[in-house]
């Protein structure tokens, strides 16, 4: 799992790396400064990949502490007890988080080149990333929960119960999505939710601003609520790592045309374009912040 | 290793592209799949790879005797347009390659090796493969399925953008490897099929047809052929 992890990490480095200098050299005056031998720099990849390293540990906390503290003040502004308002909130963005946010049905250049382009083992890959990405998700949330939610009156064990509530749903979700994928022959697309899933993120995003009108749930109700999740959490868990069709998704999710070059992401262009073309901007500030 | 091929169907809207078409492919042998432009070819190839779903039918590996579905490792695909990784460098995407599928590759060679087996300038090695040209980025692509050596190889009419060298040296390797793998060719051109390949398979109506030479000399073969997808005979 290691050494897989280690591949695709260093993969989406490097097309990373290599698409801010082609994009750079899109720049009339920067063009002539940089020299194509640059791709071919081994210090520089080596470079490149540790300041990636820093880059990626900084991204994923940044999501959290923003995501979190967002919630503390929202909390603190509403006219209920903020402990109870803390919980309140996060129960019902956890749950537009696990709609939004799960990471595996994101399609994403990183997975095209790794699964068709590598001939990677789809399983293999997804479940380290996915492992991954829970894994900052645990960390990051305990780190800022402990912080924001203690400032926000809520007790240590509501904080702690936080980062186990967000994984036990996205699980779920994530097995879920995954059956209903297989039912329906086709992949769920988290970039392009259907209009029912807008329609209950907006309930939902509602219902976590209700304490605005002074009716709010007991602060208790998020680590029973993560309580009652660790079991259905087990069982998805044990459903995703024993999933086969992976491959057969992405074939449905991941499609050529959005991967190849000339392909317009936005309406932008010139190097804004190239940058955005090549994956520079870091995908996960949106959606860590919907934790 | 057998590929199966059991009354495939697909549609688009409301056009039959292919009409239960069945065939049995073996390893050991070319197949040249030819078709007028429309036919399904790619249609055809695009099943096969599970890039699209057939709407009936179905296909198999006969392997060491018993049946399975396909596995993605047991096909390589080489589209006419390829599908390559763009903001690597040639070297990289090879690096990358070979260290993910270590474990599969027999016989590995150095990179530069496998650069040289496609022809690839040492000056190109190292730029990035969006800048490559289009027969270029053919090479690189028709290299990683080589290099990954597939039981069943799909070439979706791969040398047409090889300048004569290179065409001449695929043909070559295409030979040499079709002993434990099963390759099929397709292609609009008669005589690149005639030139490569062993048996010559016609997608004609939706349905697989097999054209036997028998004694018949390289011009009268060809006029079969003709005839056939003109639909004036039936073989």
């Amino acid at each position: 799992m290691f050494k897989t992890f280690a591949l695709s990490f260093r993969l989406r480095n490097t097309y990373k790396i290599n698409g801010i200098i082609w994009a750079l050299k899109g720049i009339p005056l920067i063009r002539k400064i940089l020299p194509s031998s640059l791709y071919a720099s081994r210090g520089l990849k080596i470079f490149a990949n540790i300041l990636s390293g820093i880059e990626e540990v900084f991204m994923a906390f940044l999501g959290k502490l923003i995501y979190l503290l967002i919630v503390m003040a929202a909390a603190l502004s509403m006219p209920a007890a903020p402990g109870s308002c803390f919980a309140h909130i996060l129960i019902f963005t956890t749950v537009i988080g696990g709609l939004l946010n799960t990471q595996i049905f994101e399609p994403g250049r990183d997975k095209f080149y790794a699964v068709f382009l590598m001939r990677m083992d789809a399983r293999r890959y997804v479940l380290t990333e996915y492992l991954y990405f829970m894994l900052k998700m645990l960390i990051g949330l305990t780190i800022f929960s402990l912080i924001f939610g203690s400032r926000a009156g809520a007790a240590v064990m509501t904080c702690l119960a936080v980062p186990v509530f967000v994984i036990c749903v996205k699980l779920c979700f994530t097995a879920y999505t995954l059956k209903s994928c297989l039912k329906t022959d086709s992949a769920y697309n988290e970039n392009k939710p259907k209009p029912p899933v807008w329609i209950l993120t907006a309930v939902l995003l509602a219902l976590a601003a209700v304490p605005y009108a002074g009716y709010v749930l007991p602060e208790a109700a998020l680590p029973v609520l993560a309580a009652i999740m660790l079991i259905p959490a087990v069982f998805s868990g044990r459903y995703i790592s024993g999933f086969s069709s992976y491959r057969r998704i992405y074939k449905e999710l991941l499609h050529v045309q959005d991967f190849t070059a000339g392909k317009s992401i936005t309406g932008t262009t010139g190097a804004a374009q190239q940058l955005l073309l090549c994956g520079f901007f870091p995908r996960q500030i949106p959606m860590s912040t919907r934790s | 290793m057998k590929l199966i091929l059991n009354k495939l169907r697909k549609s688009f809207e409301k056009k039959d592209v292919l009409c239960g078409a069945s065939f049995t492919f073996e390893t050991g042998k070319i197949y040249g799949l030819l078709g007028r432009n429309g036919a399904g070819k790619t249609t055809l190839f695009n099943c096969i790879n599970e890039d699209l779903p057939v709407d009936g039918g179905s296909f198999e590996v006969e392997d060491e005797g018993a049946r399975r579905p396909a596995r993605a490792e047991d096909i390589g695909y080489v589209l006419s347009t390829p599908v390559v990784p763009e903001f690597l460098t040639g070297r990289e995407f090879l690096k990358f390659f070979l260290d993910i599928n270590r474990d599969r590759i027999k016989n590995e060679k150095s990179i530069d090796e496998y650069f040289d087996i496609v022809s690839i300038a040492p000056a190109d090695r190292d730029r990035l493969i969006k800048d490559y040209s289009h027969g270029m980025k053919n090479k690189m692509q028709m290299l990683v399925n080589f290099i990954a050596e597939p039981g069943i190889l799909l070439l979706d009419e791969p040398l047409t953008s090889f300048d004569v060298v290179v065409a001449d040296e695929m043909k070559k390797l295409l030979r040499n490897m079709k002993e434990d793998h099963i390759i099929i060719f397709s292609t609009h051109i008669m005589e690149l099929a005639l030139d490569l390949c062993d048996e010559i398979v016609i997608l004609n109506d939706g349905v697989l047809q097999e054209i036997d030479k028998a004694n018949l000399d390289n011009s009268a073969f060809k006029d079969k052929i003709i005839a056939v997808l003109r639909g004036g005979d039936n073989v």
